[in-house]
């Protein structure tokens, strides 16, 4: 039964992503075929659906079988994946048939087609086996004795469908006593200038019943400071959502661990403040939001490190310690609604983040002090003799049809309040044109207000007004602003500022309501920009089914050309009643992001007794 | 000689959509897209600048369609073309795009701008050459282009043969948001047998050299003194489904009413009307 309500839960929220495993440019890995006795077999690299490809010649004579295969270090896949490749096949029918790590399932029956055509393999049937740990991929052909025949394959790609509502990504639960050596590296850094690898730092997972891991330090080894880095190879956890958290177990034996986190690739440490953490001898949940290690790029990151870095050990006869972490998961939150980026909500103050400026004497103060949801930041400020304050700070911001908000209260005097932005860090330096927006603020104590500015509230504003540069390039807002001038004769005041976010400019496009099997269709938004900057970089169709249903959902250009099938062509995909969303990234069926244009979208419905289609168009700019 | 080879050799790329690239008329619609041998109408100007030479009348065009009758992309041809000196012919049209309003867009619109030229070189061979501009803007991301179009008209006896190459020469498109875009050279090559006086038969293959290569095949048959045109075709679309391509045109002295249909196998009827005047 649960695993029915498993699949059922997979399939109300899905999020498809693909990536090519092998687009056989090169016959790298690929091992020449093993073969039946008396059978000839051959593998070659000839002109394929998409540049090369891999050609897999059989002649049995008096065997029956034949298959070529490829060795993987580690292929992270799972029940709810889908594998697709192209093929095209001459000669006399055959069967073909798929291994993985060893175990066969049979694929589809081979007969001479002269065009290209995908398949599919739903990792479903692979159920049995681990299919977190793939080592081996075979494609095997069985035939009988006499046969001949060429089956050339192309862009062999993993189709990724995981439910994208609240669910934890279990990294490791260290529950198994695994070689960890090919995941963990443990170094001390003398100055961070010469590491050198030692094994006194590897950790092992214990025996018992609730294992965990240990990071230990051994009395006696010298240097500043020591660091274990946890490598996680694999696909699964490569992609990170701004609305991901990093979540850990961790205790410690010693009162004096302090404890830091970074992510490869990026500069920032996370570091676990032991006041409010205490981990000596005592359990923690650590959550760490992946949006303070990327703060800019949200791209692949690739392989993760997670760096646990012990600072400030300074004298060589430390006593020796552990450090125990269990449970690592990838933590997936819920996205508010319409809200595609957390640009601030100041839970982890940093006073170097916002630089506060003011002119002549003014004075101003930052703080962190409690607000909305957990912390807000105070700027406490007094007018001297100069007009205005500021605190800024660097973002990398796709503005562009968004609607950026904020809350704020204030104690104090009447104040005027400036939001600008700027595509320039440097703006000082250049006539740069910005846009801003002047607001009131009420000089008492009062509840937090949202302040919405929408994309057309911007109004163009130069520090040199005889260059007014109107082409200010809103997809890359680089730099934040908020002025507070003064008004009248105010002087001592406070101002909060909470919960800074993005939302989309939603264009909810009804296209159909009350259909005879599809209740209601919609897309969120007709344009998109699929550049993998983590803003609207996918289309959504969002629909509602009277009943059971095969959906099919095909991409066409102006032309009329088919670009995308997002389920093989002609071969519709099951959905229960109910509603569902499907999202699209902008790839086609070569998993090429598609140029910019008008793009036709076809969704069909089909019942058992009636067919339903909703046709429309979205278009691309990125 | 050579840099055309590799030109031709370079238009081996299967091409998806992109910004600008649907250019029809009634007359090409509705003889399945096959307009690089022969053309009576400002069609040359989009299928082979070369058959302008062929057109010895002035004529001004204006079409319209609502792209597959979906209610959402409004698309507008206008023309003219007039026989000019050097045993040539000139032709200038604008294609715009629209969106519908219903669909809430904050911004958008598409054109595209040819200047043509069409030269006779000699009794058997005609060579023209467009020149476009491409502009777009999708909310505000703003990109446009200078691109050129070449093509060749070879005349025998009950025989046409041309070869186009769209965009054979182009600049990328620059998005204001630093997306670069190259546009990507396409070729053609079309086929017309005149049977008979009235009627003709074209044959072109899209992307020749690419294993991915289309083909359209379509007929024109003169009927009533040549008063009215009719025209059909297919045309190749994928996994082996077609286009039914069908549509006429009434000519008087002065005016020709045109209308184009095609049938897509997925997206379903495209209609196109047009309205021809003879100067």
């Amino acid at each position: 039964m649960l695993r029915y309500l498993l699949i059922f839960f997979l399939f109300i929220q899905l999020y498809l992503r693909s990536e090519v495993i092998d687009s056989f440019e090169n016959l790298s890995g690929w091992s020449l075929p093993q073969i039946s006795s008396n059978a000839f077999a051959s593998i070659e690299n000839v002109e394929g659906y998409k540049n090369k490809c891999l050609k897999f010649s059989v002649d049995f004579n008096d065997g029956f079988w034949a298959q070529t295969y490829k060795e993987f270090k580690y292929y992270d896949l799972s029940e709810g994946d889908i594998l697709k490749f192209y093929y095209k096949y001459d000669g006399d029918p055959v069967n073909l048939y798929f291994n993985l790590n060893n175990n066969e399932k049979l694929v589809l029956g081979l007969n001479p087609t002269s065009v290209w055509l995908p398949c599919t393999i739903d990792l479903k049937q692979f159920s049995n086996i681990d299919l977190s740990k793939i080592e081996l991929m075979k494609f095997v052909i069985f035939g009988s004795a006499g046969f001949k025949g060429s089956l050339t394959i192309d862009q062999l790609q993993l189709l990724r469908l995981f439910p994208v509502s609240s669910s934890n990504l279990l990294i490791d639960n260290y529950e198994d006593n695994e070689d960890y050596n090919t995941l963990l590296s443990g170094v001390v850094q003398y100055n961070f200038l010469y590491p050198t690898g030692t094994n006194d730092y590897i950790l092992k997972s214990t025996n018992s019943s609730e294992n965990f891991l240990i990071l230990r330090y051994v009395k006696g080894t010298k240097g500043k400071e020591v660091k274990w880095i946890i490598k996680f190879f694999g696909t699964a956890y490569t992609n990170f959502s701004q609305f991901d958290n990093i979540k850990f177990k961790i205790k410690s034996n010693s009162p004096d661990v302090k404890i830091g986190v970074s992510l490869q690739y990026s500069g920032y440490i996370y570091n676990l403040n032991s006041s409010t953490h205490n981990f000596y001898n005592n359990w923690q949940t650590i959550k760490i939001p992946v949006k303070y290690f990327i703060d800019r790029d949200l791209k692949s990151v690739g392989e993760i490190q997670f760096i646990f870095l012990l600072k400030n050990f300074i004298e060589n006869d430390l006593n020796s310690f552990e450090i125990y972490i269990d449970d690592l998961e990838l933590e997936r939150e819920f996205k508010p609604e319409g809200v595609v980026k957390t640009v601030e909500n100041f839970e982890y103050f940093n006073s170097s983040s916002w630089s506060k400026f003011g002119h002549n004497n003014n004075k101003i103060e930052v703080s962190s002090v409690d607000g909305i949801d957990g912390k807000s930041f105070k700027i406490d400020f007094n007018f001297i003799d100069g007009d205005f304050l500021l605190i800024e700070r660097y973002f990398y911001l796709n503005l562009r049809n968004k609607i950026l908000k904020f809350k704020f209260k204030s104690e104090g005097e009447i104040n005027n309040l400036e939001v600008k932005v700027s595509d320039k860090k440097d703006w000082q330096n250049v006539s740069v044109t910005y846009i801003r927006k002047f607001y009131n603020i009420v000089g008492t104590t009062c509840d937090w207000i949202e302040l919405k500015i929408e994309p057309d509230d911007w109004q163009y504003f130069s520090s040199d007004n005889d260059k007014i540069r109107k082409s200010l390039n809103l997809g890359q807002i680089e730099k934040i602003w908020l002025t507070i001038s003064q008004s009248g004769n105010s002087q001592k005041s406070s101002f909060y500022i909470d919960e800074l976010e993005l939302t989309e400019k939603l264009e909810s496009n009804y296209i159909l309501k009350n259909g005879k099997i599809i209740e209601s269709f919609k897309i969120e938004n007709i344009y998109f920009s699929p550049n993998n900057d983590g803003f609207n970089d996918r289309v959504k169709f969002l629909f509602n089914l009277k009943e059971d249903c095969k959906i099919s959902l095909y991409i066409f250009n102006l032309k009329g050309e088919l670009v995308k099938s997002i389920f093989n062509y002609g071969e519709p995909f099951n959905f229960n009643k109910g509603e569902h969303f499907i999202e699209w990234d902008g790839r086609d069926d070569n998993n090429k992001i598609l140029d910019n244009g008008i793009y036709i979208f076809k969704f069909i419905a089909e019942s058992s007794a009636i067919r339903e289609e909703v046709k429309k168009i979205i278009i691309i700019s990125k | 000689m050579k840099k055309l080879v590799f030109i031709i050799l370079l238009c081996t790329k299967s091409i998806f959509a992109k910004a600008f690239e649907e250019s029809l008329t009634p007359y090409s619609l509705s003889k399945g897209s096959t307009g690089t041998s022969f053309a009576i109408d400002s069609s040359a100007i989009l299928y082979n600048p070369a058959l302008l030479v062929e057109i010895r009348e002035t004529l001004f065009e204006i079409d319209y369609s609502n792209l597959y009758n979906l209610g959402a992309v409004n698309y507008y041809f206008s023309s003219f073309i007039k026989p000019f000196i050097w045993r040539g012919g000139l032709g200038f049209c604008i294609i715009y795009k629209s969106i519908d309003s219903s669909l809430l867009l904050n911004e958008f619109s598409e054109y595209a701008i040819y200047s043509s030229y069409g030269l006779n070189i000699n009794k058997f061979l005609n060579c023209g050459l467009s020149v476009k501009y491409y502009y777009a803007n999708y909310n505000f991301n703003k990109s446009s282009a200078i691109s050129s179009d070449f093509g060749i008209l070879l005349k025998l006896n009950f025989l046409n043969f041309g070869i186009f190459i769209k965009d054979i020469i182009s600049n990328d498109l620059k998005w204001y948001s630093d997306n670069k875009e190259e546009i990507e050279p396409l070729i053609r090559t079309g086929l017309t047998l005149n049977l008979f006086e009235n009627f003709k038969i074209s044959y072109d293959i899209e992307n020749p050299l690419n294993k991915n290569f289309k083909n359209f095949l379509g007929f024109e048959f003169f009927l009533f003194n040549k008063t009215i045109l009719l025209n059909g075709g297919l045309m190749e679309l994928y996994y082996n489904k077609i286009a039914l391509n069908f549509g006429f045109i009434l000519r008087t002295n002065f005016f020709d009413f045109k209308i184009g249909f095609s049938q897509h196998y997925d997206l379903g009827l495209n209609t196109i009307l047009g309205v021809g005047i003879k100067f």
